[in-house]
């Protein structure tokens, strides 16, 4: 048991430190039994299943490169299938019962659908512009904001000069993306 | 000008503040409107940023489940096997037409 821990923390390390081969991995890991599980359990398809179990790896990464999982109570077996838990609670909007220690994680922990994080229509519309920000902008906000990555980091890794560069390039972006939003919202009136 | 405006936004948002900074610009936000609106604006922006690389990473994920095309060397080797034997085979009619 110590010693699957202890891969795992390993598994949460090198995804931390940017290897998302490392999460393919354990998604086709444990992915197979997950599905069963599920299927069994609440008797859902397939299909339902899977997303589950897909949205489940997703919080998982969010939590990992946001700091929020540090270091594992349990296996990370256990803790993937407390998110996928809540979150085929959340999609099939029925009560699930959690055991305690599940429903630490989900309380303390992103365990949420992936469809249920936007939560208006101008955040909605922000995530549709991202297709027309170009590069370097989608790249240095991926980089910031989802992977968790430090601005020297992303200077070392875009070949910037340095990270004053990159917060000003990241503050630019900004300030097009919340342009783009503003006249959006005036053209087309809606709020 | 604005970039001021819109890095102390940026800086309150990621709790970079310092708590006596923080106090102020809560109390500059009550007074302002506009102010309170960026907050908001931003907090979406970044919201949204999120919610699209997540729906990204989704889509890598779903990806992965597709199995791999694996190259099939036993079809490779039968087929360049017939090139070579046609080859071998032209160049045999060919040279004895020519002799």
């Amino acid at each position: 048991m110590e010693q699957t821990y202890t891969q795992d923390q390993a598994l949460i390390q090198q995804i931390r430190s940017g290897d998302e081969a490392s999460l393919v991995k354990i998604y086709k890991e444990h992915r197979p039994a997950f599905l069963q599980w599920a299927q069994s359990s609440y008797r859902i398809d397939e299909e339902k299943a899977a997303d589950a179990f897909q949205d489940a790896v997703v919080c998982l990464y969010r939590n990992i490169v946001q700091g929020k999982l540090e270091s594992l109570t349990s296996s990370l077996k256990t803790y993937l299938f407390a998110i996928g838990k809540n979150i085929i609670r959340k999609k099939l909007q029925q009560p699930v019962a959690l055991e305690s220690d599940e429903l630490w994680m989900v309380e303390n922990l992103h365990a949420e659908p992936v469809d249920q994080f936007a939560t208006n229509d101008r955040q909605r519309l922000v995530a549709r512009l991202m297709n027309t920000i170009g590069e370097p902008c989608k790249s240095i906000l991926e980089l910031f904001y989802f992977r968790g990555f430090s601005m020297e980091a992303i200077a070392a890794r875009l070949q910037y000069k340095n990270e004053n560069v990159v917060k000003t390039q990241k503050l630019r972006c900004l300030t097009n993306l919340k342009n783009m939003v503003r006249e959006r919202y005036q053209n087309e009136d809606f709020v | 000008m604005v970039e001021n405006r819109w890095n102390q936004i940026d800086r309150y948002v990621n709790g970079s503040m310092s708590q006596e900074e923080q106090t102020a610009f809560e109390q500059r936000m009550r007074e302002n409107l506009g102010l309170a609106e960026g907050v908001h604006l931003h907090r979406d922006i970044l919201a949204g940023i999120e919610f699209r690389f997540m729906q990204d990473l989704k889509q890598r994920l779903i990806l992965a489940d597709k199995p791999e095309r694996k190259i099939n060397w036993k079809t490779v080797a039968i087929v360049l096997g017939g090139i070579l034997v046609a080859a071998a085979a032209g160049a045999a009619v060919y040279y004895y037409l020519v002799q």
